[in-house]
């Protein structure tokens, strides 16, 4: 802490304002630094203690019950398996991420201009919206097979599925996002004639951007675990197809070791989006909840 | 500003009165207040001033134009009861928010908003973000923005309601100073007696809806006002009255 005999000029300007108008924006902060530093760790900590606490346990109950590793392999297992099969689970991978990041890409993109259109043309709105929610209401998988059959087995099939997942979330989450501006502020732009142009790009679009990045939140996830579901219904490559045909081929470990990757893969998926929208919406982080 | 037996009422079976033969004029610079019980039609007696919504009758001139017309010509600066400031902007950028709207250039936009931040006594503020700021420095942001575009009126609705009794009462004084260094109007609303009497020219006092002006108290107490004013007898006299007035 400054001693207050070497007063700068710009020091004492800063303390003229703070006691002008009461408290001082910066006082809080250094003074809960160290704790707030010491509850971040620890909330890293213990989710890491537990888990490597579920992983010994299983180990040492495999060993000592005698499992067979088709029936439930132990961790050790499943991470050798994993570490023999890397190249073919890497390999995989590429065609299930592609699928879900397209169509992540398509359904989201879609689901952000049509909710723009929705909300400033209410006519599109009443007649677009009741099919979307229809076509939410469909199972995923009853609608797969739909898929298959109009479009055949490939990639374009996929990723419509993919697309589809994504698209709904957002949409509604957009839909919030956009009508979610405060009424007087809406007002202040009337009141200078702001165009319905500006209003969107300088109010409504920043105000959604929390609600948008909730929906990439969810169909983050949900995109990966749709693209492995659709490929269990029909493929030959693929995270899903990994699943499915080890578990054919009673290859109990290799199931356990796509399983990791998938999990893997999704939660990437997921830290991605959250890093994106530290970067993107950092004013949106203040009104996180804390774990 | 001249309202002449304003009156709004939304249609239905009764027909829903809000307002009813309200009358008031203020004279260019004057700090008018209307005080009244929650639910009396201030805040809608400010929006019919204002231009948002239309009286189904009588007639509202500002400086001889409609509302509409004044609005469009910035001729009004808005504070609300929240401060509503853009949260992904610093607080500079916030009170550049109208000038920038209104397509004013950058340089212009930036030393209005330098000179109208140190006005409200938040120099040094320039870039914090609004989460950083306490609820009364928020509240000088909005004080600020309202100024951008040199309005002849401030239309004030109940900005400080949201505060503590010792951020309330500074930033009273604080608006005094601002009304006088920038000789504006002001059409102040509040539920808050001592504070019409500290601020104002003349206190309207409205009734329970429909709202209707039921008194008219001119406040003669010196200016420029202190905080010594605020226990002086002259001062109780009239706060006494109006509470009077309005309980009765």
């Amino acid at each position: 802490m400054k001693s207050s005999f070497t007063d700068t000029p710009s020091a004492a300007d800063e303390r003229a304002v703070e006691a002008l108008v009461g408290d001082s924006p910066r006082g809080e902060r250094r003074s809960d630094l160290r704790t707030r530093a010491a509850k971040r760790a620890s909330s890293w900590l213990i989710p890491l203690v537990v888990v490597v606490a579920i992983l010994a346990l299983w180990q040492l109950l495999v060993v000592w019950l005698g499992l067979k590793p088709y029936f439930i392999p132990s961790p050790l297992k499943i991470a050798s398996t994993f570490k023999d099969n890397f190249r073919s689970i890497a390999d995989n991978s590429v065609p299930t991420i592609a699928q879900a990041a397209t169509g992540f890409a398509i359904g989201n993109g879609l689901a952000v201009l049509m909710s723009i259109w929705f909300v400033h043309v209410s006519a599109a709105r009443r007649a677009l919206y009741p099919l979307a929610i229809i076509l939410q209401s469909i199972p995923l998988v009853a609608l797969a097979p739909i898929a298959i059959v109009t479009l055949g087995s490939g990639f374009t099939t996929k990723v419509v599925m993919t697309a589809i997942i994504s698209f709904f979330p957002t949409l509604v989450n957009m839909m919030r996002g956009l009508a979610a501006v405060d009424p007087n502020m809406l007002q202040l732009f009337r009141s200078v004639n702001a165009s319905r142009w500006k209003v969107l790009a300088k109010l409504r679009w920043p105000t959604s951007l929390p609600y948008l990045f909730a929906g990439l939140r969810i169909t983050a996830s949900a995109s990966m675990v749709g693209a492995i579901i659709v490929e269990w219904i029909s493929s030959d490559t693929g995270l899903g197809y990994m699943i499915i045909n080890s578990t054919y081929q009673f290859d109990t470990p290799l199931l356990w070791a796509s399983i990791v990757a998938s999990s893997v893969l999704v939660l990437v998926a997921f830290g991605l989006v959250v890093l994106v929208e530290r970067l993107l919406v950092p004013w949106s982080r203040t009104a996180e909840v804390s774990p | 500003m001249e309202l002449a037996d304003v009156g709004l009422s939304y249609p239905g079976r009764p027909p829903l009165r809000a307002l009813e033969g309200v009358s008031i004029s203020m004279q260019q610079g004057q700090f008018v207040s209307l005080i009244g019980p929650s639910g009396c039609g201030k805040s809608t007696l400010l929006r019919i001033v204002a231009g948002i919504l239309d009286p189904t009758s009588g007639s509202v001139l500002v400086e001889g134009d409609s509302p509409i017309t004044a609005q469009r010509a910035h001729r009004f600066g808005f504070v609300f009861q929240d401060p509503v400031l853009l949260p992904w902007r610093t607080v500079q950028e916030n009170v550049e928010l109208l000038t920038e709207l209104v397509g004013l250039p950058a340089n212009e936009r930036r030393s209005r908003a330098k000179e109208l931040l140190e006005l409200v006594g938040l120099r040094g503020c320039e870039d914090f973000r609004p989460d950083q700021l306490s609820g009364g420095m928020r509240q000088r942001v909005s004080i600020a923005r309202a100024l951008a575009l040199e309005p002849a009126i401030l239309l004030m609705d109940e900005p400080f309601s949201a505060l503590d009794e010792f951020q309330r009462e500074l930033l009273n004084s604080e608006l005094l100073r601002i009304w006088v260094e920038r000789h504006c109007s002001v059409l102040f609303v509040t539920h808050h007696i001592e504070e019409a009497v500290f601020l104002s020219d003349t206190v309207m006092v409205m009734s329970p809806a429909p709202g209707r002006i039921i008194e008219r108290v001119e406040v003669n107490l010196p200016r420029p006002r202190t905080d010594a004013l605020r226990v002086s007898p002259e001062f109780l006299q009239l706060r006494r009255y109006l509470r009077e007035v309005l309980i009765h």
